[in-house]
């Protein structure tokens, strides 16, 4: 299992390796602060701060152990959101999709439901992965109905696995899909894009 | 701010000490044993010279910051009969896991463990502020999952397919933690194991 950064493209969104010439966009849609409520940092506070932080998540060798996209709205072409495999663990053939945010008028739209349905599949049939960790904040429930909507299993709770940018303990809840379980999974997500 | 050292932390029945070669003969004399290694990745030791390089990695490893190794130093018998540490140190959020512990046979199931257990607890959460230890395990090593148990781990859940154990299986591991709030009454817990 080797991710590189490529393009995935699917019929509402691509998604591209991030880069400084999705900054505008990103930074417009990413001021809101709701967006950054249970992600590792606040919003953006100007186009500045959007660019460091892609600055930050651009991957810098073919042994990265993160690759961020931009999501990019097929009809108005432009970023709108980010995600991206985070913690490749190559040998072990093991990643996880997170750092994922969308903005305000892109959320409980097709867009998610696509961008896991085009990680996953990259990630299981195209890498050979065994397996694909979700996890998100305690208090982010919505976050947590919308992985177990996509038929992620839950694995537990991490106690105080992190302190949060507003200082609270924060527990992370695991889930995953493992490889023997994509073919049923990739079923549901196509059933629900073609809805 | 949690920044742990390599410094030399001293119990009634063990010193732990960062791993390094002076420990080396001693290490190859116990980490021959199959057994020990079924679960763990860098032996059985064939030889002194293997055993050494073994000891140069973990060297190594710590001097990147993110792992602690510690040998093993049995106060009695004097000399180096295993080794544990922090395998993984994350210090923005104060979390650190206890990991890479294996003991020579004659060692194991006697208060090395749970001294071991106890100083490294003690010093992650007294002396760095942890807000969370935790250790992990292959989900077929249910000797270790018991240990963990009795000692007051609390099982958050079980990683499927997390890693490809060298026998090519694929390991689930299972994790355990205490937190901050937890240790008043681990440590006495461990405490009184160790009166024992």
């Amino acid at each position: 299992m080797n991710p590189q950064p490529t393009v995935l493209t699917g019929q509402h969104v691509r998604l591209e390796p991030i880069g400084q010439q999705h900054a505008n966009d990103l930074y417009e849609v990413g001021k809101d602060e709701s967006i950054w409520r249970y992600l590792p940092r606040p919003a953006f506070k100007d186009l500045d701060d959007a660019r460091e932080w892609i600055e930050s998540r651009a991957a810098r060798d073919t042994n990265a152990s993160v690759i961020q996209f931009a999501v990019i709205h097929g009809e108005e072409e432009r970023a709108i959101g980010s995600t991206g495999y985070l913690d490749i663990d190559r040998p072990n053939r093991a990643l996880e999709i997170g750092m994922t945010w969308y903005g305000v008028d892109y959320q409980r739209t097709a867009v998610n439901t696509e961008c896991k349905y085009l990680m996953l599949r990259h990630a299981f049939e195209d890498l050979g992965a065994l397996r694909v960790c979700l996890k998100t904040d305690h208090r982010n429930e919505r976050s947590q109905r919308a992985i177990e909507r996509i038929g992620a299993v839950f694995e537990g709770t991490w106690r105080n696995h992190r302190i949060a940018w507003d200082g609270a303990n924060r527990h992370s809840v695991f889930y995953s899909i493992i490889e023997s379980e994509w073919p049923d999974v990739k079923e549901r997500l196509e059933a629900m894009l073609a809805r | 701010m949690m920044d742990p050292q390599p410094i030399i932390i001293t119990g009634r029945h063990v010193r732990l000490e960062p791993i390094g070669q002076q420990h080396a003969e001693s290490l190859y004399e116990f980490g021959q044993e199959e057994d020990i290694w079924r679960y763990l990745t860098g032996g059985p030791f064939t030889s002194l010279e293997h055993t050494r390089e073994w000891v140069d990695m973990c060297m190594g490893r710590n001097e990147t910051g993110a792992r602690l190794q510690f040998s093993v130093i049995h106060l009695g018998d004097d000399r180096a009969i295993g080794t544990t540490g922090y395998s993984d140190i994350d210090r923005p959020n104060r979390a650190v896991e206890i990991g890479m512990t294996w003991y020579g046979a004659p060692y194991r199931r006697t208060a090395v463990n749970t001294e071991c257990k106890y100083l490294l607890m003690r010093h992650a959460f007294e002396d760095h502020d942890a807000l969370r230890v935790c250790l992990k395990t292959d989900h077929r090593n249910e000797r270790s999952q018991r240990a963990i148990q009795r000692i007051g781990g609390v099982q958050e859940g079980v990683l499927r397919n997390h890693r490809i154990a060298k026998d090519g299986v694929n390991r689930h591991s299972v994790y355990f933690s205490i937190i901050d709030s937890e240790w008043p009454d681990v440590k006495a817990r461990l405490e009184g194991m160790m009166r024992r």
